[in-house]
């Protein structure tokens, strides 16, 4: 702080106003003379005539309390928006989903709005719940057909479904390696029906398919 | 460190204990207030009614409209004590509202304040010679005639400092104005003091502050 600033700060530091690192570094240029007491006498003559305007003002009614106590009942009062005392009370917690509405502050939102985002999120979690479970009714054997049509003569084996990176020579090298063609597929899920040679053991074809990386599913399928 | 500096962080350090306290209270009531308790409104009324009595007469120069601005105030103060958020304190926030309806009394019934023009006129010194020949109640009413002769913006800020004890801080959220601006306000307001003593044939430098 220089001389200025303190000199400034002055009036509050007559009135007693300043913080206690302010009030130290005021005092500070007072004792070293670089503020003089003239000043403070000027601004304690100020306080003083200040503090006496009242012997020259109107007398204070203190009856007017019993006016303003008499309008009380007719003044509504706004209600309690936050809790007043910070920290002596835990808001009240409404849930995952009231948090969530306040949040989007959802009160406030037009119907209209309400309606669209609603349909919005149920298509999103409609898709959601199609693509997480693929053995839903799609997995029935309502698959699309390969352009060439369905091999009437082979039914799938196994309903299968490969990595999103997996290359078409590495799904070929797999079903050469397993003798398997592909009968049917892909569809919407990417989903193929594969079949397999008579004599082949299904269940431990099935769980070496599930300790292959590029396979990220495979089932039995379901022929009629 | 000098005994003098140590007498005021003492006596600084127990007034800040004490307004502490003091504000405590003062959150009590207006929390108290806002869940509708009368009795919290009487007590703060009390403790206040006088206050802001005298800070919106000093603004508007007029007692009934003084007296209706102070119930204007606490009434509001009444409606909307659920919406103080602690962020300043209770005097501070109480002021700010006086200020607002004063001010708004003053511009809707266009009430007079002390204009420089129409003020008194500040007493001639019945001897001139010296300042020091006035005694302490001259003195005072002369500055108090000079202490009307200032601007409103400035006396406001005069008052606030010194009667209402509000610090620079509490004076800029009161008036509404960045606290530099308080500074520069204060500072104009002293200059207008001296000279106006001055004219007054009263040499601040020159008064001995009667005690």
């Amino acid at each position: 702080m220089n001389r200025q600033e303190a000199q400034e700060l002055l009036p509050w530091f007559v009135a007693g106003t300043l913080n206690e690192q302010e009030t130290r570094a005021v005092q500070a240029f007072i004792d070293s003379g670089e503020i003089t007491s003239t000043e403070l006498d000027e601004l304690n003559m100020f306080a003083t005539a200040v503090n006496e305007q009242t012997a020259d003002e109107p007398e204070y009614n203190p009856a007017i309390l019993n006016k303003a106590m008499a309008q009380l009942d007719a003044t509504p009062q706004d209600a309690i928006e936050e809790p007043l005392v910070v920290g002596e009370a835990e808001p009240q917690r409404g849930g995952f989903f009231a948090n969530l509405l306040d949040r989007l502050q959802w009160s406030q939102t037009p119907s209209m709005a309400k309606l669209a985002l609603g349909a919005q999120f149920a298509a999103v979690l409609a898709l959601a719940v199609a693509v997480a479970v693929p053995g839903g009714q799609d997995m029935g054997g309502a698959y699309y057909e390969v352009v060439s049509g369905t091999n009437p003569a082979l039914a799938a084996d196994f309903n299968i479904a490969f990595a999103p990176d997996t290359t078409e020579t590495a799904v070929r090298e797999l079903l050469l390696e397993l003798d398997a063609q592909i009968v049917a597929g892909p569809n919407s899920l990417g989903m193929y029906g594969i079949a397999l040679p008579a004599e082949t053991d299904l269940a431990q074809l099935q769980a070496q398919l599930n300790s292959n990386a590029l396979v990220t599913y495979v089932q039995p399928a379901a022929n009629p | 460190m000098p005994v003098a500096q140590l007498s005021i962080m003492s006596a600084i350090s127990h007034a800040e204990q004490s307004s502490s306290a003091s504000e405590d209270a003062d959150q009590g009531l207006i929390a108290r207030i806002a869940e509708g308790d009368k009795r919290a409104f009487e007590q703060l009324f009390t403790a206040y009614g006088e206050r802001v009595f005298r800070y919106a007469y000093r603004l508007i120069s007029d007692q009934t409209k003084a007296e209706e601005v102070t119930n204007d105030v606490m009434l509001e103060v009444w409606k909307t004590a659920a919406k103080f958020e602690r962020r300043s304190k209770v005097s501070t926030w109480i002021l700010g509202i006086t200020r607002h309806l004063a001010l708004n009394a003053v511009r809707r019934k266009q009430l007079d304040t002390v204009d420089v023009d129409d003020a008194p006129e500040i007493a001639a010194p019945e001897d001139n010679t010296s300042a020091r020949d006035h005694d302490h109640q001259v003195l005072q009413k002369t500055l108090r005639e000079a202490l009307s002769k200032l601007s409103p913006e400035h006396r406001d800020v005069v008052e606030l400092t010194f009667f209402h004890g509000c610090s620079y801080a509490e004076i800029a959220e009161i008036v509404q104005c960045p606290e530099n601006t308080v500074k520069t306000r204060m500072f104009h307001a002293r200059k207008q003091l001296q000279g106006l003593l001055v004219e007054a044939g009263l040499d601040p430098a020159n008064v001995e502050m009667a005690s």
